[in-house]
């Protein structure tokens, strides 16, 4: 069930209406809750992640084990290796001693290997140069397909990560189409020819891409911030304790490579806003005051300072959000934007203010299947996908 | 001045007899008939003006040679733009409906048209081929892939999860 209409079922039981419930349990229902309670944790509503929880917990305090072995019942049956055994997924892997490089280069001469003995691999009668050819559609067309393709045996790991030839064109995908002001092009030199580029990363490609940061663009970048704000004690009150209430708002940016982009201030959830978060913003939102997009552009440096004008709620200022592009932990590269500054420029008299960012929650990229460029399928998909 | 008859011969030694410009959508067929008639304008008395050229083409069978002429055929008078410089939007544009009907084939003679195209040099037959490979793996785990084309998983598990880890971030852009 989608997490909408789980939400719609859900919210308005009373208790009367669970324990006459015509088909489900006290048990199930509580189970619903708590389902719904991860669902919103996971879009980093707190606020309604634990009003969910307290419920389903009240409904049957056991709930959160009954969760856990629904989820261990309903795990597909794993997947059959090469060795003939199977992996849950649950024991902790110690990863520490491989180190992936050399571990790839030891798969050049791997060879496909059959499920079934009686059916043939055609892939297998297609020489490396072919395979090349589908590799390089995949990132051209569909990245993630890329990936997961390279990731299905070691032959196929060793062509899509271990040669040079996907991280060049990943390059070429990617740089050209970052936003670069006239300074960097002049001081740092930064051309549009990644031949030329690339030296600096020691003429390896897979090393630029690493270490060179860069804007995406199949996707919005999205900042949660939760706080707690004190809640409603009448005036008056001798209540002695203050009730809090924990609010929950988010960021939205969306950059585009001809160096516009959009931002949205909301208490819009993700999936509300993924579906209409495109240029033509006007046609698909409303008019509410959560709903106002602000335009602008942007154009970042060669090491990643992302600077964004945009208009803003006061038409006479110029809104400067300074953001930088960093790694999300060690392996999610370029993963997130950082806050630097945020300000503003009166555009007439060119006077210029800081607005406070102590509150400030840094920007994670969320991929979205129908932002990249050349998807044809419907929009209504990536609401699944985030 | 007529043309001069080509007659490919295919692995299993069945004759096709073409026109030179269906035969010359192999960039192979095309150099090798360069090297056989190096001369645009023949000379009036030459003797063999009548005799057809023979190509032989030794790594591809009748029925497969069948499906690659008709393909040459639907593109006898267009001309595809240089494929020199490898242009990532080529790659990314959806398959031909045409080429996508034409290669609505069983698996077998799908993966021969495309060993075909790449052994006579067929650029744009050997890309709407392999596009048609790409889309049976768009949008599937590696764990359906695997399946699909009946791969087993010969990694293990901590080889595997060390490379996704390590190269996962990738594929956003």
């Amino acid at each position: 069930m989608s997490n909408e209409s789980l939400e719609e079922s859900l919210k308005h039981l009373t208790l009367e209406s669970i324990r006459q419930h015509p088909t489900k349990t006290r048990e199930d229902i509580a189970l619903e809750f708590f389902e719904l309670g991860s669902n919103k944790e996971q879009a980093g509503s707190l606020s309604e992640a634990i009003d969910y929880y307290r419920k389903a917990y009240k409904l049957d305090e056991k709930v959160d084990l009954r969760y856990r072995e629904n989820l261990v019942k309903n795990l597909p049956v794993p997947e059959k290796r090469k060795d003939g055994s199977v992996h849950n997924g649950f024991t902790k892997l110690d990863l520490s001693k491989i180190k992936v490089k050399p571990l790839l280069e030891s798969f050049h001469d791997a060879v496909l290997h059959p499920i079934d003995e009686e059916k043939p691999i055609w892939l297998e009668t297609l020489p490396d140069e072919v395979i090349n050819n589908i590799l390089d559609t995949l990132i051209c067309s569909d990245t993630p397909s890329w990936f997961n393709f390279a990731m299905s045996c070691k032959k196929l790991a060793w062509l899509g990560f271990g040669q040079a030839a996907s991280w060049r064109r990943l390059c070429m995908l990617v740089y050209p189409r970052q936003v670069h002001d006239d300074s960097e092009r002049v001081l740092n030199g930064v051309t549009a020819d990644q031949w030329q580029m690339v030296r600096i990363w020691d003429h390896s490609w897979h090393k630029m891409l690493s270490e060179r940061p860069f804007i995406k663009f199949n996707g919005l970048y999205i900042s949660v911030v939760n706080y707690q704000r004190e809640g409603g004690r009448a005036e008056f009150s001798n209540q002695w304790n203050l009730p809090f209430r924990m609010i929950t708002y988010y960021r939205y940016y969306r950059f585009f490579p001809d160096g516009s982009c959009q931002k949205l201030l909301t208490i819009m959830q993700p999936q509300e806003v993924v579906p209409k978060f495109y240029r033509n913003w006007r046609q698909l939102f409303g008019t509410s005051e959560w709903e106002r997009v602000y335009e602008g552009t942007w154009s970042m440096s060669i090491d990643g300072h992302v600077r964004c004008n945009c208009k803003g709620p006061v038409p006479m200022y110029t809104f400067v959000d300074e953001l930088q592009i960093v790694n999300g932990g060690k392996y999610a590269r370029h993963h997130k934007l950082n806050w630097k500054r945020m300000g503003f420029v009166n555009k007439e008299t060119l006077d210029e203010g800081d607005l406070d960012i102590s509150n400030e929650r840094s920007f994670a990229f969320s991929r979205v299947k129908s932002y990249s460029e050349h998807e044809t399928r419907d929009v209504i998909e990536d609401i699944h996908s985030i | 001045m007529t043309e001069r008859k080509i007659i490919i011969i295919t692995s299993d030694g069945d004759k096709f007899p073409v026109e030179r410009k269906v035969a010359e959508k192999s960039i192979l067929i095309k150099n090798m008939l360069k090297n056989l008639l190096p001369a645009e304008e023949e000379e009036e008395d030459d003797e063999d003006e009548d005799e057809p050229i023979e190509v032989p083409t030794q790594n591809v069978r009748s029925a497969v040679m069948k499906n690659i002429l008709e393909w040459c055929d639907h593109y006898k008078d267009y001309n595809f733009p240089d494929d020199e410089q490898d242009d990532d939007s080529k790659k990314s544009a959806p398959i031909d409906a045409w080429d996508k009907n034409f290669l609505n084939v069983d698996q077998e003679m799908l993966y021969e048209i495309i060993l075909a195209a790449n052994y006579l040099n067929i650029k744009p037959l050997l890309n709407a081929g392999c596009k048609v490979v790409a889309e049976m793996i768009r949008g599937k785990s590696p764990e359906e892939i695997r399946k699909t084309f009946n791969i087993v998983n010969d990694f293990t598990p901590e080889e595997e999860a060390a490379i996704r880890r390590e190269n996962e971030w990738a594929e956003d852009r």
